[in-house]
């Protein structure tokens, strides 16, 4: 994969907040999909649409549906609903997991 | 786009509560836990005794046994349906600070993101009938024979979740296992 290709993926995995990311995600109406080795096709997706549709050469097309549309919907409505909720939601800090790491070496015992 | 208006997007049978979400966490003890058991084993009941196994460090099994709660989809949840029961480990929460060893006011800061919800993957349940102060932990879920549960564990249930609170659920699980990766994740194509 060039270095160009690597660039042009880069944002889809930015660590920004949930919300600008998957709105990133939902307005992007051309994007590219990975074939295989050396294979990329551009890929028209609706992505909150009745259909998610992809082509690539010598391929039929594909349609995943209204069902990939109301799952995409669903999760990204309460991952969106998750943040308005509740200001503030992060991960662990590395010193909240050794904590949890080592509460949980008390409680579990080797078999 | 949403505003922080949440109500559009909450499922028609959780809009009543809209209110009480927009004041979270105040009163999240009083809608979380649903006021009866219902005759099915539901996504977010709690079980008690329930065996929970993992791999640890060394490549071995290690054991305990402790408060559960559901999180396979409730349809996957009832006898004959599944193999498993895909089961999280619920910790009490007094007994975990008093084994911490984060100190001070990196403890209390902790407890308080906890109890609050801010963590994401751990989902903090509030003292009720049943059960005292104590957190769900998604980072370390378990499969259990589905045979084995219903049969040994299934009449130990101890809370079920409301409408509101199984919503809750939904949107703790969705932001853990679907929040963005770190821009640090080099992933190949």
């Amino acid at each position: 994969m060039t270095e160009a290709l690597l660039e042009a993926a880069a944002p889809h995995a930015t660590g920004a907040v949930f919300f600008d990311w998957s709105i990133g995600e939902a307005v992007e109406s051309s994007s590219r999909i990975y074939l295989g080795p050396g294979l990329w096709a551009d890929a028209q997706i609706d992505f909150f649409g009745d259909t998610l549709n992809a082509t690539d050469p010598g391929a039929q097309r594909r349609s995943f549906g209204l069902q990939t549309s109301e799952l995409a919907k669903n999760w990204w409505q309460l991952a969106t609903v998750a943040e308005v909720l509740i200001p503030g939601l992060r991960e662990m800090t590395l010193a909240e997991k050794e904590n949890l790491r080592q509460y949980y070496k008390r409680v579990y015992r080797k078999v | 786009m949403f505003g922080d208006d949440i109500v559009a997007y909450l499922p028609e049978r959780v809009r009543p509560f809209a209110d009480q979400l927009r004041q979270f966490p105040t009163g999240y003890e009083k809608w979380i836990y649903s006021t009866a058991l219902g005759s099915e084993t539901y996504q977010g009941d709690v079980f008690t005794a329930v065996p929970f196994v993992c791999v640890d460090e060394d490549g071995g099994p290690v054991i305990a046994e402790l408060l559960g709660m559901v999180v396979s989809n409730t349809c996957d949840a009832q006898p004959n349906q599944g193999d498993f029961v895909l089961i999280a480990p619920i910790t009490d929460l007094q007994d975990y600070k008093e084994n911490a060893t984060l100190r001070g006011d990196e403890l209390d800061n902790h407890v308080r993101a906890l109890t609050e919800n801010k963590i994401s993957n751990l989902m903090f349940l509030p003292g009720g009938q049943n059960i005292r102060d104590c957190f769900v932990d998604f980072g370390r879920l378990c499969s259990v024979s589905s045979e084995y549960f219903h049969r040994e564990c299934g009449q130990r249930r101890l809370v079920s979740l409301s409408w509101c609170g199984h919503y809750f659920l939904l949107v703790k699980l969705a932001y853990h296992f679907t929040r963005p990766e770190s821009a640090d994740a080099r992933r190949g194509p």
